[in-house]
């Protein structure tokens, strides 16, 4: 079913209907909160209240205004912010020391040896201050302006931290491929 | 462009990355979280509570406004004195502790007590018809029809004299008559000498029997028997005086129950109040150091102020004891100071990295990326308003203290519900930056239960009106909770108040 007549039909109280849209975009949704989240249960459970607010949201979307999955992404996003925020009155930010600079060129060149659950999992392993930054700026697609204002700090801030977080995920990454070659090579001799 | 290939392939995995999510089983447990088996009913029952009190409160006061109004018509408007009333009420404020209603009122119930006693009497006469029947028939003069049947035939018209002033002659008893029974089926509380006037039908004058009425009861007995047989008579009617607010009929002072007044077993009492006044409170938690925010924030907090409005329901009884149930609204004001440092660094590229110096006392900067870290201090200033609903029930001793004043203890409990948290309010920080909203914190209808303590002065402002200043304590007997009690099990935060305010309040007795 077209997801327009699928969504007049969940904006009508129609079980099916909500269901189907539920099993279209459960998976982005919770892909979505895994990587804000470390627990993979808070994940779900957060999963569980965006689809929540998105039913009772509906008969707000006006699909002249944009897509559904740009307006779905919107409100998911924006709760697991506010969820977030209500763990913590603001974001702390840590500052770790002197990283050593990664090396891009094996990871680029190595990056599809890397699983998707070691990325994510990666992801989620940065402090709450990189991890949301990067999430806004890489998934999202917001501008360092917006991510500043969503999190109340300055836009060089974000902009410094998002550099900082990119850092560590590749230092992440690396040190896994590292490992994983050096095992390798011991596997050969 | 470096940092578009992490950008791009990073999106590129996730747009296509399956989570291994059990569809069918989120979709039960989000079906099972969309419909909860029951809501909490917590402020159903409360709203329920709430208005079935005071459907009895309502029902309470219509059903004393409607025994007033009998009484009025049957009593307030008869000839009682002056003189008498004020007698009474010298007696009255001789016995009279709790200082309200006044004499005057209750020289209105004593006659209510007066009104049902007659009431009484006649009930019990009307169920001895048949004797009394006998009893009218015995006096009827020898040769009229003996039979009820003849009676019924017959007109049967009373005629009212005060015996020192309407002597039963003639055309002057008729006037009179003609006077009475346009009041008919109204009952008198007094006695009067009283002739009945038996007349055949069809020769007014001639054979007109006098039958004297030495008591009311005789008197009565004909009023009750003419309104039974109504039907069947065609002219039966007793009218008894009827002495309305405005007529004013001298009756002699002995005619009235000269007993010593009785109070009435209780008074009841509509007030509404308003209070103002400081207060404290100590939060109670148990979280782990990633709450920071929330355990520097009994030192953070100034407790500004707290406004109640409340309408009750009073009830006095004679011993001078109270008993009063009432319901309002609170508002509980908090300002918040705090400072927060943000450590925030920045990566400048071209910073000085380092300095090198040489022998020959030369010196080379090297520029290259830094990271340059500032402290910002955040100064947040912001205020909350908790918002509830009290329902309260209080017990008090009333004491006297001179002719104008009384001194009031009271003590009771209250419950109270907090509404929504969209009563929470706040600033945003001075920098500029925003500030969560506090509603997040999710007071959301939790319940509380307060001790009350009660002093009050009190005095009148009328006849039933009293005023009354008081000071006022109340104090947190449980913790409020937060949701997050219900959202992150093991981990809570409550508080417990006390409250120390000022109160007016004003009471209508009834």
């Amino acid at each position: 079913m077209e997801i327009n007549k699928l969504i007049e039909q969940c904006k009508v109280g129609n079980a099916a209907a909500e269901r189907e849209l539920f099993q279209r975009y459960a998976n982005k949704v919770f892909v979505l909160c895994r990587r804000y989240v470390r627990q993979k249960e808070e994940a779900y459970d957060l999963m569980q209240d965006c689809f929540i607010k998105l039913f009772n949201s509906l008969e707000k979307h006006d699909s002249n205004k944009g897509s559904f999955d740009g307006w779905m992404h919107k409100i998911c996003t924006n709760l697991v912010l506010q969820n977030l925020r209500k763990k913590r009155r603001s974001i702390s930010l840590t500052f770790p020391d002197e990283m050593p600079e990664p090396d891009d060129y094996l990871i680029q060149e190595s990056f599809n040896e890397i699983s998707t659950e070691l990325l994510m999992s990666s992801i989620q392993e940065l402090s709450e201050g990189y991890r949301m930054i990067l999430n806004l700026y890489i998934f999202e697609g917001l501008t360092h302006d917006e991510i500043g204002d969503i999190l109340g700090i300055a836009t060089s801030t974000s902009r410094s931290q998002y550099a900082r977080a990119k850092k560590l995920l590749k230092n992440k990454l690396q040190a896994h491929l590292v490992i994983n070659n050096t095992t390798d090579e011991r596997r050969l001799a | 462009m470096k940092e578009d290939w992490l950008k791009n392939k990073l999106n590129d995995r996730f747009d296509n990355f399956d989570s291994g999510l059990d569809l069918d089983q989120a979709w039960s447990d989000l079906d099972a979280k969309r419909n909860p088996p029951k809501k909490k009913r917590r402020l159903l029952f409360f709203w329920f509570g709430t208005g079935v009190v005071g459907m009895m409160l309502v029902g309470l006061f219509l059903m004393n406004q409607k025994k007033l109004v009998n009484s009025e018509r049957l009593i307030l408007g008869s000839s009682v004195e002056d003189s008498v009333i004020s007698e009474k009420e010298e007696e009255f404020q001789k016995n009279d502790n709790i200082n309200l209603p006044r004499a005057k009122n209750k020289a209105e119930d004593n006659l209510k007590e007066e009104s049902t006693k007659v009431k009484e009497r006649r009930n019990a006469l009307t169920n001895n018809k048949k004797l009394i029947l006998a009893e009218i028939d015995d006096q009827r003069p020898v040769g009229q029809d003996r039979s009820f049947e003849a009676l019924s035939k017959s007109t049967l018209e009373t005629v009212y004299t005060h015996t020192e002033n309407h002597p039963v002659t003639g055309q002057n008893a008729t006037s009179e008559n003609e006077h009475l029974r346009s009041m008919e089926g109204d009952l008198s509380v007094t006695e009067f000498d009283s002739n009945v006037v038996l007349k055949e039908e069809g020769e007014p004058n001639k054979k007109e029997s006098v039958v004297p009425l030495q008591s009311l009861s005789l008197l009565e007995t004909l009023g009750n028997e003419a309104n039974l047989f109504n039907s069947k008579l065609p002219r039966i009617s007793i009218p008894l005086p009827r002495i309305d607010k405005q007529t004013k009929v001298k009756n002699k002072a002995a005619t009235v129950d000269s007993k010593k007044p009785k109070l009435r077993d209780y008074y009841n009492g509509f007030g509404v109040s308003v209070a103002y006044g400081i207060h404290q409170r100590n939060l109670t938690m148990n979280f782990d150091v990633e709450h920071e925010f929330v355990e520097k924030r009994q030192n953070q907090e100034r407790p500004l102020d707290v406004i109640e409005a409340n309408a009750f329901y009073r009830r006095y009884f004679n011993s001078g004891i109270m008993a009063e149930l009432g319901f309002g609204f609170q508002q509980t004001n908090f300002k918040f100071n705090f400072e927060e440092t943000m450590i925030v660094s920045e990566e400048v590229e071209d910073g000085v990295t380092a300095i090198h110096s040489y022998p020959d006392g030369t010196e080379e900067t090297i520029y290259g990326t830094v990271l340059e870290t500032t402290t910002t201090l955040r100064e947040y200033t912001y205020y909350q308003k908790y918002q509830q609903v009290n329902l309260r029930g209080m017990v008090g001793k009333s004491m006297r203290i001179n002719q104008r004043l009384n001194f009031g203890v009271f003590t009771g409990l209250e419950y109270g519900v907090y509404s929504n948290a969209r009563g929470v309010s706040f600033s945003a920080s001075r920098d500029g930056a925003p500030l969560g909203s506090l509603a997040d914190l999710g007071y959301r209808n939790v319940g509380t239960l307060n001790a009350l303590m009660r002093l009050d002065v009190v005095t009148e402002l009328g006849p039933r009106t009293q005023l009354a200043f008081s000071i006022f304590g109340k104090s947190m007997l449980n913790d409020m909770i937060t949701e997050h009690a219900q959202d992150f099990q093991g981990q809570w935060y409550g508080d417990k108040r006390n409250y120390l305010m000022g109160q007016f309040s004003i009471v209508r007795v009834f």
